[in-house]
């Protein structure tokens, strides 16, 4: 059963650019539409600082102490901004367009950036290319397969035998399609 | 807080390619045909100034719209005039127009609140700090605008002969101090601790574009001369008016700067105007007076902050070491340079000298800008210690001001300064003015703004004639209400304006001077100006200070500044103006707009993602140290038109640079057309979609003959298209002798600096940076009474002029050599023109006029000034 990935409790700095990092993977940001890494990256501390101080972010919903909490509205700005980037829109151009965007035409441009991705057949071949292996200080490889876009995940396969299983519950646990296996992917 | 391990990613995708317009992605729930079609919410500020005599009443009208489909509320965090008072408020709502009233701000809050909610128009006026305000304007209908206007009236005052009026147009980033507390505002920073309305003063940041500023200034003649130092301006001469106004589009990322002069330069002891109910006298120090001389302890505090990146530091290096070179034998001086640490030149005082001075130098030529603005250390440091018996202790702080705990700084300058004084170089396109005079006023010394194009040296000569003790001390105006109870000071060229209850037929001044009691007399003379909100601005001005220095009388004072607030229709912090539109209704769900602004012309780019300072607070978001964020990727839609800001030229060079043989006449103001504007424009019509145009200018026609009106009758006599207006000046080419390749130098160092020719002042510029910690010009006697008669020529005396000082110490050293006969001839001049008289040439002048550099100096301006 899959949790509404738009849903997001009051949560720090930390929790709201983990779950715009999960949703921008969902609707495959950039994947698509722009081989420019500057955009598909997922928003980090320096990011929020600047969106917040051009305005692209409200401020934060209030106080805890010298803790900033944000909210639902945050989120959705925070994966609006990104979308539009991936558009091909620049930065100047989102300003205008979050200015005095409500919440709801901000969730309606995520839910059509999710019915997009939906609608897209699955990929003849695996989002990523195939990932070499990454050798490990002991020289073993290590399972690596990209979760989704820009979110790359590594398993240790000497502790966990089965990445396979770990990958498809990983991939539920964040709403996210679970991964094809990569062609001459090494164990 | 970890902060995710990623590559910087804030960097905006500013250039995508041509093949992908937004256009192929209709949609994102509308997004996208937002970020194309619309503009942001403040179309364009409309500023009228008028000025006479020592009065200019200003009306700024604020024009909004609406691109949405739903109502909206604008917010547009702006600063005015630090010493100008709104008396006055209208919202203009189609063809209604409704008069705000004034009213306690909580009052005012909440009518306005009301309004908004049955869907009526409105307007509010909040003050934040003595600059700062914040308007509200609710209720725009989609597709509509609304005007609204303010008129802030202020007293001027010459400084140095000149009268500079200042017209700031945006709010610069400041550094807040402390850790985040909270966020109760509408602007992007957090609260802090020790900053509680940081989220108040701290506008978002404009990405690209900007809002067009459309001003003009009348000035009531006759004028000598006006020049603007921060915009290319024109002027237009009409029934006694002087007008100006920037003579390319201007939008709002720099301050106005206008510096006139008067064809009636006498400047009496005491002038007094009175509108009936008060009155308004500017003293003015005696010209013939010399302060008290007394050896300084002078500290040096300069800012090394994020915010001094660029033309702000070169600036502030250069006003450095300027002022130590503006110190006397037997002066101390320390040097102190801080950003979010201090960073001093030497643990303690050491002694002027020639090697001091160039260590000094040296150290001074290595600062860069860092980090955050902690400026309380700095000041802190600068007041500590004692100063010995016989000694002045002075200060001067050069900085951008950028900083938000001005009650912190303002106390710490208060309660720790002593006998010393303060004093205050303020550098930046934004300045924050409010801040820079308001140490320098409980200081007890005086503040003196420049853009980073001025002729800083200039700036610096003139502070300097003041860098020390005041000519009056303890001037207050007999038998009166004064709106600032404490009595003021006078330095040379710095009159003091004061402002007094009631209209008496006869204004009395008593001071003390160094040598005496000062008295001054003069007769009101009656002027139609609203002087008694001015003097209960004043009240209100000095009020905040006492709020700052005595917080426990917080109770005791606020319902006094209340009181005047109310009573003289003034915002204040505990009054604003708000104006209601009830006849229609605008119903809708509503949606609130900041408007972002303009990064300040010149700064770093690593601001427009906040990053500039480098510090926490300056967000809220909790991120503690770290570099800045790489710049955006350069873009067509982020480049500035380059030729919108040529510095224009002091008014005096305008005209004697046509002379044959010397260099080329000042250009005019460069059109738009194929400079660096156009070229912009058609790569960003290249690069993007044509929409891309609206996004300089909102709401701009887009021709590129700018439609300025009163540039269309311009090409009469009286008109400047550049630069500067002035009376055409008598001057000469000058004869440079091939033979003195060393003088060639100095003149073209001295031609440098001008910018168009080797003026006099431009020698003099050029003789105060290269003489000697002993006074003298390469140790030589000859050439520095050379030097002396170069400056003697121009009218520096060692009590009058800007370069008094370099004067001074020329003549102390000149004193041991008054038997050579060339010395001999140099201090007779001096003692002539300090007598009033003009120094007449003689024959036996040749032997300084072939006295190495200087005397090439001399000779340049002997036929600078066509003798």
């Amino acid at each position: 059963m899959e949790t509404d990935p738009l849903h997001f409790d009051d949560g720090e700095l930390e929790a709201l650019c983990e779950r715009a990092a999960v949703v921008l993977a969902r609707t495959g940001a950039g994947a698509r539409e722009t081989t420019d890494a500057r955009v598909r990256e997922v928003p980090d501390g320096r990011t929020v600082r600047y969106y917040q101080s051009s305005g692209l972010l409200d401020r934060p919903a209030r106080y805890e102490g010298r803790r900033a909490i944000y909210g639902r509205r945050h989120l959705l700005q925070m994966v609006c901004v990104k979308l539009l980037q991936a558009r091909g829109l620049s930065l100047a151009q989102v300003q205008q367009a979050l200015a005095g965007a409500t919440t709801a035409q901000l969730e309606a441009a995520v839910r059509e950036a999710f019915a997009a991705v939906a609608a897209v057949p699955a990929p003849a071949h695996p989002i990523s290319p195939p990932l070499r292996p990454r050798p490990t200080p002991a020289g073993d490889a290590w399972f690596a397969r990209e979760l989704a876009p820009g979110v790359l995940v590594t398993v240790d396969p000497r502790r966990h035998p089965d990445p396979d299983s770990l990958m498809r519950r990983l991939a539920a646990a964040l709403a996210v399609p679970v991964p094809s296996t990569p062609t001459g992917e090494s164990r | 807080m970890t902060a995710v391990a990623l590559p910087c990613p804030c960097v905006p995708t500013l250039c995508p390619p041509p093949s992908e317009t937004p256009k192929d992605h209709p949609g994102l729930g509308g997004l996208v045909a937002l970020a194309t079609g619309k503009a942001l919410p403040l179309r364009e500020v409309k500023v009228r100034t008028e000025i006479v005599g020592h009065c200019a009443r200003t009306v700024v009208e604020q024009r909004f719209g609406n691109d949405l489909h739903e109502p909206v509320e604008a917010v547009h965090i702006f600063p005015l005039p630090p010493a100008g008072a709104v008396v006055e408020m209208e919202l203009h709502a189609g063809d209604v127009v409704v008069v705000a009233e004034c009213r306690e701000r909580e009052e005012a809050e909440q009518t306005f609140q009301a309004a908004r909610a049955a869907g009526h128009r409105a307007a509010l006026l909040t003050q934040e700090r003595a600059d700062v305000h914040t308007l509200r304007v609710t209720r725009i209908p989609p597709g509509a605008e609304i005007k609204v206007r303010l008129v802030v009236i202020q007293s001027l005052e010459a400084q140095d002969g000149l009268f500079r009026w200042r017209f700031p147009t945006v709010v610069a980033p400041r550094y807040h101090s402390g850790s985040p507390v909270g966020h109760d505002g509408p602007g992007v920073d957090a609260d802090t601790d020790r900053v509680p309305d940081a989220s108040r003063i701290s506008p978002p940041i404009r990405l690209a574009g900007g809002t067009r500023l459309d001003l003009e200034v009348s000035i009531a003649g006759p004028v000598s001369e006006v020049s603007a130092s921060s915009h290319a301006v024109a002027f237009k001469m009409a029934g006694g008016l002087v007008r100006v106004a920037p003579s390319v589009k201007a939008t709002l990322d720099r301050d106005f700067v206008l510096a006139f002069g008067l064809a009636d330069a006498t400047e009496p002891a005491l002038r007094a105007y009175t509108d009936g109910t008060c009155t308004l006298a500017v003293a003015c120090a005696p010209r013939d007076r010399v302060p008290a001389a007394m050896p300084r302890d002078a500290v040096f505090v300069v800012d090394i902050s994020g915010s001094m990146e660029g033309e702000k530091m070169v600036a502030a290096k250069a006003a450095l070491t300027a002022a130590l070179h503006g110190l006397m034998p037997g002066d101390r001086f320390r040097v102190i340079a801080f950003d979010d640490r201090l960073e001093h030149f030497r643990p303690d005082f050491v002694e002027y000298g020639e090697a001091s001075l160039a260590a000094a130098d040296a150290w001074v030529a290595r600062l860069a800008p860092r980090g955050g603005t902690e400026m309380l250390p700095a000041i802190v440091a600068a007041l500590s210690g004692a100063t010995p018996g016989g000694r002045l202790r002075t200060v001067l702080f050069v900085t951008d001001g950028q900083a938000s705990n001005e009650s912190e700084l303002v106390a710490a300058v208060s309660n720790r300064r002593g006998a010393a004084r303060f004093f205050t170089l303020g550098i930046d396109t934004a300045v924050n003015e409010a801040l820079m005079a308001r140490l320098a006023r409980v200081g007890g010394g005086v503040c003196e703004i420049a853009t980073p194009k001025d002729d800083i040296e200039e700036t610096v000569a003139r502070l300097e004639s003041r860098f020390g003790l005041p000519l009056v001390d303890g001037l207050r105006i007999e038998n009166a209400d004064a709106a600032r109870p404490e009595p003021a000071v006078l330095f040379a060229g710095r009159p003091a304006a004061l402002l007094v209850a009631g209209a008496p037929a006869k204004i009395v001044a008593r001071g003390q001077g160094a040598t005496g009691e000062y008295v001054a007399e003069a007769e009101p003379v009656r002027v139609d100006f609203p002087l008694g909100a001015l003097w209960a601005r004043e009240r209100v001005a000095y009020l905040e200070d006492r709020l700052v220095l005595k917080p426990l009388e917080t109770e005791a004072l606020r319902p006094e500044i209340l009181r005047l607030g109310l009573a003289h229709h003034l915002a204040t912090r505990w009054t604003a103006f708000v104006a209601v539109e009830s006849q229609r209704t605008v119903d809708g769900a509503l949606t609130e707009i900041v408007q972002p602004v303009e990064l300040p012309e010149g700064w770093s780019e690593s601001f427009r993602g906040g990053g500039g300072f480098g510090n926490a607070a300056t967000t809220g978001a909790g991120f503690v140290g770290g570099a800045p964020p790489p710049p955006p990727a350069p873009s067509p839609v982020l480049m500035r038109a380059a030729p919108m800001m040529p510095p224009s030229v002091a008014a005096p060079m305008g005209r004697a640079s046509g002379a044959p043989g010397g260099p080329p006449p000042p250009s005019p103001a460069p059109s738009p057309k194929g400079g660096l504007l156009d070229k912009a424009r058609s790569l960003a019509k290249k690069a993007l979609a044509p929409r891309r145009e609206a996004e300089r200018f909102d709401d701009a026609d887009e021709s590129d003959d700018l439609a300025m009106p009163m540039m269309a009758d311009l090409g009469g006599d009286g008109f400047a298209e550049s630069g500067a207006f002035a009376p055409p000046a008598e001057a000469e080419p000058m004869a440079l002798d091939r033979e003195a390749k060393e003088a060639e130098e100095a003149v073209g160092h001295a031609r440098t600096r001008a910018g168009v020719a080797p003026t006099p002042a431009a020698v003099a510029a050029e003789l105060a940076k290269t003489q000697k910690a002993d006074g003298s010009f390469g140790g030589d006697a000859l050439r520095t009474a050379a030097a002396l008669l170069a400056l003697v020529l121009q009218g520096h005396t060692r009590r009058a002029g800007a370069r008094s000082r370099v004067v001074l110490k020329a003549a102390t050293f000149l004193d041991a050599h008054r038997a050579l006969e060339g010395v001999a001839l140099a201090l007779r001049a001096l003692e002539a023109a300090e007598r009033g008289e003009t120094p007449v040439a003689e024959a036996a002048w040749e032997t300084l006029r072939t006295a190495g550099t200087e005397g090439m100096l001399l000779r340049v301006v002997e036929s600078g000034l066509g003798r």
